[in-house]
């Protein structure tokens, strides 16, 4: 996704300072007694640690004021990084302190405040729970939703018990200025849950969609064709996804991001998949006229304004849906700009979009390359995987000003995007989706 | 033939930035102690 330096710039400076703002207000107060460097050092990640623990709702939180800015996209890996982050500073801060001072291990000691030792060791219990499922959800064999759910509930457990231990030692928060900043901070990061799970859901509950239209395609792919009731819809850039909760409630758990594979104009909305989950399973069994919820438009995998720039294309499987909008869009805006698209299935059967796709290569100024693992007989065209030597092949002369789009496994997106960054392409114009990172 | 380079993808760039700067962090409130250390009365 592109995102501006300067943007980036900004969020970064902002992000330290409000990590360390703390520090800062015990800096700016008056000063107590020393407690030693050790001490003080241990305490100061505990604040750091718990500040960055808030802010991980802030960046998980959809705010239109930062992921357009930043790229969502870029928002999830930093959070992925920083949880790692905030879990080893949050942890250190008792190890120091114990290592500072023997008489801080009384904090977990039951015989001298049950309470109190319940809620701390709680804390580093869910610290660990929260890392440790996001890392090997799948390996635990745990599902998305209740991965999802687990997430909140813990992260929201650990900075809850964080604020309370905050306020309850007090030594760097008497002054009632400093204590209102912290409870305020918390406050306001974990409205970004709630915006989240609650807040926006009851916007959805006032603009639902309906299904007009379920249908199979050839092989395991199936596309979902909704249109508003009573309202606008949602307006989109082609290429972009939404959050979609399908049934009566819009407070299901059941919400995950999908791709819009119709085009901006195209008058209705349509999500195609392939059942990869338990939830993109159930797609063939949904009935017209069942509730849908959408949340966005979100993403910038995003064609660059100026017709004259050219674009390439990299999907497997379901991957072409966003690709699948982008180009059904350039049809309806007559735009001629240079395209190509190298699509990777397994077999004939497994193709989506085929026969729209040979349309637009004489519609458009596009060429297509589809390349086929298993093909069965009579397949004429390639055959394989996606390769380095077929992304060399794809890449034009004047490849500094052409956009590179990639919608596919983990595996071709690393070896597609290496090789585009080993043959000059400037990284800002890859994009890419990387939704699997949990 | 020499092993090709392997280039640090944008999503890894992401995450060496976002660890970089914990240990900025890390460094700062070692500062700061250390500064409240030798500054309180």
């Amino acid at each position: 996704m592109k995102a501006s330096p300067s943007h980036l710039f900004k969020w970064t400076v902002l992000y330290v300072i409000l990590t360390l703002s703390p520090l800062l207000l015990v800096i700016a107060g008056p000063m107590k007694s020393t407690r030693g460097f050790w001490t003080e050092f241990g305490v100061a990640l505990g604040f750091v640690g718990l500040t960055m623990m808030c802010l991980q709702f802030a960046i998980t939180g959809r705010w239109r004021e930062i992921a357009p800015q930043v790229g969502a996209d870029h928002l999830l890996q930093f959070h992925y990084a920083a949880g790692i982050g905030a879990m080893v500073l949050t942890l250190a801060h008792p190890l120091i302190l114990f290592y500072a001072d023997s008489k801080f291990l009384s904090y977990l000691d039951p015989s001298v405040n049950l309470p109190r030792a319940a809620a701390l060791t709680l804390a580093v219990i869910c610290t660990v729970l929260v890392v440790v499922l996001s890392l090997w959800r799948k390996r635990f064999k745990l599902v998305y939703e209740w991965w999802r759910l687990s997430h909140g509930v813990l992260s929201l457990l650990v900075v809850l018990i964080g604020l309370v231990h905050v306020l309850q030692v007090a030594h760097h928060t008497y002054q009632w200025w400093q204590t209102a900043y912290i409870i305020a901070f918390v406050g306001i990061t974990v409205y970004s849950l709630i915006q989240v799970r609650v807040v926006r859901p009851m916007q959805m509950k006032k603009h639902p969609y309906e299904v007009i239209d379920v249908k199979a395609h050839r092989g395991s792919g199936t596309t979902i064709k909704v249109n508003p009731v009573g309202h606008d819809g949602i307006k989109f850039d082609a290429g972009q996804y939404a959050w979609m909760t399908v049934g009566p409630s819009p407070y299901s758990l059941q919400q995950h991001p999908f791709s819009f594979s119709s085009g901006e104009k195209c008058g209705h909305i349509s999500f195609t998949a392939k059942p990869i989950g338990d939830f993109t399973s159930s797609w063939r069994g949904v009935e017209k006229g069942t509730r849908v919820y959408l949340e966005g438009p979100y993403g910038a995998f995003k064609l660059s304004k100026s017709a004259k720039t050219p674009a390439v294309f990299f999907a497997t499987g379901a991957g072409i849906t966003p690709i699948m909008s982008i180009l059904r869009t350039l049809r309806d805006r007559n735009d001629m700009r240079k395209c190509v698209l190298v699509d990777a299935n397994p077999n004939q059967k497994e193709i989506l979009f085929l026969s729209e796709l040979q349309e637009m290569e004489k519609a458009l100024n596009l060429e297509v390359i589809h390349i086929l693992s298993r093909p069965e007989p009579g397949w004429e065209g390639r055959t394989g995987y996606i390769t380095e030597e077929l992304v060399r092949e794809v890449i034009p002369a004047d490849c500094k000003h052409t956009d590179f789009f990639m919608c596919a496994a983990t595996k071709v997106m690393n070896m597609v995007e290496a090789e585009l960054l080993r043959n000059n392409v400037p990284i800002h114009r890859i994009l890419s989706e990387r939704f699997n990172i949990v | 033939m020499s092993p090709k380079k392997r280039p640090v993808l944008l999503h890894h760039r992401i995450r060496i930035f976002a660890v970089l700067m914990a240990l900025a962090l890390l460094a700062l409130a070692a500062l700061y102690a250390w500064k409240l250390y030798t500054l309180s009365p």
